[in-house]
């Protein structure tokens, strides 16, 4: 847990614990019915985590911080199905309690209704979430699922634990639950609605569009006029919508900024044509708009300014954010050991391979590039197969022992590479990710 | 380190919600017995 973490740890915690404690305090006179009882404690849980499943999605840069939205995200989408269970239980509990089956079924009251319907959308947000690529959604109709049925879910279950429940007699619970449902749509509207909005009143401008290799583009992009681009620290990423017309799709993406944060009045990101959305990335032409928020994430070595010896291992097209920390590696001239084992198919594959070897030439930081290749070519003279546990141990040698390694490939390849490296004794505070799903 | 500390802030998280539920449930029922 970084220093700046825990607070904000502590602060969810104290919000999510705090209609228990005040219906407890306030002794609100509950039946003697001590199943019927924590069900009410579920459902007064689980509506604040889902008020704090928006404060952990809005992008607030507060909150991600310590963190990074690639454990901000995941955690939200745990912390989703927990609280889909603890409401989802919560009627069930009150029946076995002592409430009878008449709540579940005979009870046509129209608040219970209101309850009923919150739950509905409860259950399919969460199954959307969870089976979105099983089910074959896209990402934007997961989207626009999520943000019509998790507003829903709010302002029904407000409505329904307002009426039905005894323990909103109490104006501190009312109180709380009014300004949880603000909090929620404060952020909710800042982050769907104003951020865009403002964002495209300054639009980043594509200035060239460069392949790098097959299926791969670099777009650099400039500042509005008369503004600064933003600071960004090497690896972090940032959110695009490109504004291209031609009939192009305009969604919000993220990408890894793979340029130097000390490149000034530009940056880049690097992004393989691979599914979707960015199948058409090399349609983008110079003199196209784009919508950026950024920077976010925290996979960059400056977070680990005692670390001599790094260790790069990518794969495919998660070079990317690793680049963008080499390219800064250099141009602070870093007195710095670096290996970079980099793994493709093929070498046709394989990005920026002209600036790795110029990297490797150069003395500060001091820089060994290892290409491995699962398809190699008879010709291919490197390393071929794949980055087993006996490859990683032959590959890194001593630097098991000592270095801070960075791993940026597809999920499945990063988890295995994590866990051959614990397997291989490299402590998990050696070992940072990027792991980004959404 | 993410994995490590994801896996840690959940299980606390959890842990917490579930057991002041209890807790708060438990004492709510004592209370008015």
């Amino acid at each position: 847990m970084s220093a700046n973490g825990l607070p904000r740890v502590l602060i969810y915690l104290g919000l999510m614990l705090l209609p228990v404690i005040i219906v407890t305090i306030h002794r609100v006179p509950p039946p003697d019915l001590f199943l019927y009882n924590l069900g009410r404690c579920f459902a007064l849980t689980g509506f604040a985590v889902m008020v704090l499943q928006v404060v952990l999605a809005a992008r607030v840069k507060w909150v991600e911080r310590p963190f990074g939205l690639n454990l901000t995200f995941p955690f939200h989408r745990r912390m989703g199905v927990f609280a889909a269970l603890l409401l989802l239980t919560h009627p069930f509990l009150m029946v076995l309690g002592g409430g009878g089956w008449k709540l579940l079924l005979g009870d046509n009251t129209w608040y219970i209704w209101v309850g009923r319907v919150a739950l509905v959308f409860l259950l399919v947000n969460v199954s959307l979430s969870v089976w979105r690529i099983p089910l074959g959604l896209t990402f934007e109709k997961w989207r626009l699922g999520h943000d019509i049925s998790g507003p829903a879910i709010l302002v029904l279950g407000f409505v329904h634990s307002q009426y039905a429940s005894v323990d909103f007699s109490l104006v501190s619970m009312q109180v709380l639950w009014a300004a949880f449902l603000a909090l929620a749509v404060v952020l909710f509207g800042h982050h769907r609605f104003y951020t865009p909005w403002a964002l495209r009143q300054a639009p980043y401008r594509v200035v060239d569009v460069r392949q790098e290799a097959k299926d791969v583009w670099t777009l650099k992009f400039a500042p509005p006029p008369g503004k600064a681009r933003f600071d960004f620290l090497p690896g972090q990423f940032q959110f695009v919508t490109l504004l291209r017309g031609r009939g192009l799709p305009e969604e919000e993406h993220h990408f890894t900024i793979s340029s130097s944060p000390l490149d000034t009045g530009f940056h880049t990101s690097t992004i393989k044509a691979s599914g979707d959305f960015t199948a058409t990335i090399g349609q983008t032409r110079p003199g196209d708009l784009a919508v950026i928020q950024a920077p976010f994430g925290r996979f960059s070595y400056l977070f680990h300014p005692e670390a001599q010896d790094l260790v790069f291992i990518a794969g495919g097209i998660g070079i990317t954010p690793l680049m963008s920390n080499l390219r800064h590696l250099r141009d602070v001239q870093a007195q710095k050991r670096v290996l970079l084992i980099y793994a493709n198919k093929t070498e046709d594959d394989i990005v920026f391979r002209e600036e790795l070897a110029q990297l490797e030439a150069g003395s500060r930081p001091e820089v060994k590039v290892i290409h491995i290749l699962s398809r190699a070519g008879e010709a291919w003279k490197g390393e071929g197969g794949r980055l087993d546990r006996a490859k990683i141990k032959a590959l890194c040698g001593e630097r098991l022992g000592t270095g801070l390694f960075f791993l940026c490939s597809p999920p499945a390849m990063t988890e295995n590479l994590y866990r051959i490296l614990r397997g291989l004794g490299v402590p998990d505070a050696r070992i940072s990710f990027e792991y980004f799903s959404l | 380190m993410e994995f490590k500390r994801l896996r840690q802030v959940t299980i606390l998280v959890i842990g917490v919600a579930l057991a002041a539920a209890w807790g708060g449930a438990a004492l709510r029922t004592w209370l008015v017995s």
